[in-house]
């Protein structure tokens, strides 16, 4: 649990003191250090324009982490809340909002976002929203399943006993059950959307006022074999990101069991 | 006498069987007109097999189930739903107790709701009923229910029932899961709380050393219905219905010389129509192609057997 949360805080705070961290302007390139390889006044070289690397990778952290927690809180409200009305209800309910789910599961991820993108333009809002509708469905899931066989428990019987009505039995008893594997499902949401959103920006349909880790790797493409450095520090960023938010599920399902405590 | 305090009229209650795709489905028909009546204070047990109803029963009684046909009544109204005054304590002790709470917030929240009392005030009064129950509320009002054993978890069962502050009480085999040294204090606790608090009590249970210890009436249960029902005294010594007959027969007795004959294995054959006890029946006979009727013995003893 610890060096997960480690690393989270690191990425938090670089992603809020980048200002302050990132040596100068991210987007300034400098004409006499193009494509410059690694050196103390550019600790991980410059891009083709010029642009401290570093700079980049540390305002980049800020896109890839807006983008992947918000997209996980926005598909985690809507799957939260149509799996808890699906499995509590069930009946009708429930195959209407499952019905939805699998036409949103059934859409092929990237391709559906390749193409919104490239309609409605590139945005941050835009790619936020788009990876949430496509994940909520996998919450739902989830959390459906397990209210539905909560929902004949024995405790929850009691609850109805002791006189709680059936959306405070649902919140405070039912919920509460499902929060590990709502959390640990949460946390690869982050991990899949910080994903998405680099692949947009290695099309080239990130935003483009924003320095993103997957616009840094498209630049990189034609630079493979020539400057190294552009392609390997933000694809490292991007997986040690993902495995850091993989590692937190695996801590939060962990620490969330009440018989590990 | 005043009239019954909870009092059941021809309860029905079916569940549909998962039946093939296409044609009829079948339904089983766990309750099938059982009418039931407890005195403010009694005790009354519910004996039966396995699948007889008894569980459906007192579902419905507490008002977790709704029955398709027939009305309970409380001190006269009619009652659908769930209702601070009749209350149940569960069997399975682990499955009851939601595993995330403290057992201790597990008694408050009938306080918090059923009651509506602050904060402080519910914390306080469900800390004496853990004191009443016999579990010191300074060791064990904090602990999740996987740190108690199951004895410790059934009088914390209790405990909640007890905090809506009920008049009836429907116990569903509160000790058919505990073990045998902790049955008989668990068992005492409900007698002492009966005596001290009024409280009416069903007893669910197939355990006939349960029925002799804590209940004065009994009413045995055949494939939802009641097939005889009277004192417990007189119907555990002298049965008059085959059933009755065979399920105390079926007690196991330490005493070898005392052995006594078991009854027919129950057929999963088609359930015939007329008793619904004929296929197995040591005495059946045509007659018992017709239904019979639950009738007075004597007037506190009623049977439903053309033969008794």
């Amino acid at each position: 649990m610890r060096l997960p949360l480690l690393a989270l805080g690191l990425l938090l705070f670089c992603a809020l003191a980048a200002p302050l961290l990132a040596p100068g302007d991210p987007l300034a390139g400098s004409a006499d250090a193009l494509l410059a390889p690694l050196s103390p006044g550019h600790p991980l070289g410059t891009d083709d324009l010029g642009r401290d690397l570093l700079a980049l990778l540390i305002h980049g952290s800020r896109v890839s982490l807006a983008v992947g927690l918000a997209s996980s809180v926005c598909s985690l409200a809507i799957g939260v809340l149509a799996g808890a009305v699906a499995g509590w209800l069930g009946g009708w309910a429930d195959a209407a909002v499952m019905r939805v789910a699998e036409f949103f599961q059934t859409l092929p991820r990237f391709v559906l976002a390749l193409i919104v993108i490239a309609l409605a333009g590139p945005g941050i809002g835009k790619v936020i929203a788009v990876i949430a509708v496509l994940a909520w469905p996998q919450t739902a899931r989830v959390v459906r399943a397990e209210i539905a066989a909560l929902r004949g428990a024995a405790f929850v019987d009691a609850a109805r006993l002791g006189g709680m009505p059936g959306p405070a039995i649902v919140l405070r008893e039912v919920l509460p059950q499902v929060a590990g594997p709502v959390l640990v499902l949460a946390a690869l949401d982050v991990a899949t959307a910080i994903l998405l959103e680099a692949g947009l920006g290695f099309f080239g349909l990130g935003d483009p006022n924003l320095a993103s880790w997957g616009a840094m790797l498209n630049e990189a493409q034609q630079y493979l074999r020539s400057a190294w450095w552009m392609s390997v520090f933000p694809g490292l960023a991007i997986g040690a990101t993902v495995l850091v938010f993989n590692a937190l599920g695996d801590a939060a399902a962990a620490s969330l069991d009440p018989r590990g405590r | 006498m005043t009239g019954p305090i909870l009092e059941a009229r021809d309860l029905v209650r079916g569940f549909r069987l998962p039946g093939p795709l296409f044609g009829p489905r079948r339904i089983l028909r766990a309750v099938g007109g059982v009418s039931l009546a407890l005195a403010a204070g009694e005790s009354l047990a519910l004996v039966g097999e396995s699948g007889s109803g008894k569980t459906t029963l007192g579902r419905m009684l507490v008002g977790l189930s709704r029955p398709d046909a027939g009305t309970i009544r409380f001190r006269g109204e009619v009652l659908s739903g769930p209702q601070r005054p009749v209350q149940m304590v569960f069997q399975d002790t682990a499955a009851a107790l939601n595993p995330r709470r403290t057992v201790g917030a597990s008694v408050m929240l009938p306080f918090l709701w059923n009651r509506r009392l602050p904060r402080a005030e519910a914390e306080a009064a469900a800390r004496a009923l853990f004191a009443r129950v016999g579990l010191p509320p300074e060791t064990f009002f904090a602990r999740l229910p996987h740190a108690l054993s199951g004895g410790q978890r059934q009088r914390v069962g209790i405990a909640r029932a007890l905090a809506s502050d009920p008049a009836v009480l429907v116990a569903d085999e509160p000790v058919s899961a505990l073990d045998v040294s902790v049955r008989a204090q668990i068992l005492r606790l409900f007698a002492d709380l009966r005596a001290e608090r009024g409280l009416a009590t069903l007893f669910i249970t197939h355990d006939l050393g349960v029925v002799r210890a804590v209940t004065q009436r009994v009413a045995v249960l055949y494939r939802g219905q009641v097939v005889e029902q009277g004192p417990t005294a007189q119907v555990m010594d002298h049965p008059r219905h085959p059933y009755t007959q065979a399920l105390r027969a079926a007690t196991p007795v330490p005493d070898p010389a005392r052995a006594r004959p078991t009854p027919p294995p129950p057929p999963d054959a088609a359930i015939l129509p007329g008793c619904p006890f004929r296929a197995r029946c040591p005495a059946a006979a045509p007659a018992c192609a017709t239904p019979p009727v639950l009738r007075n013995l004597a007037p506190d003893h009623l049977i439903s057997c053309h033969f008794a």
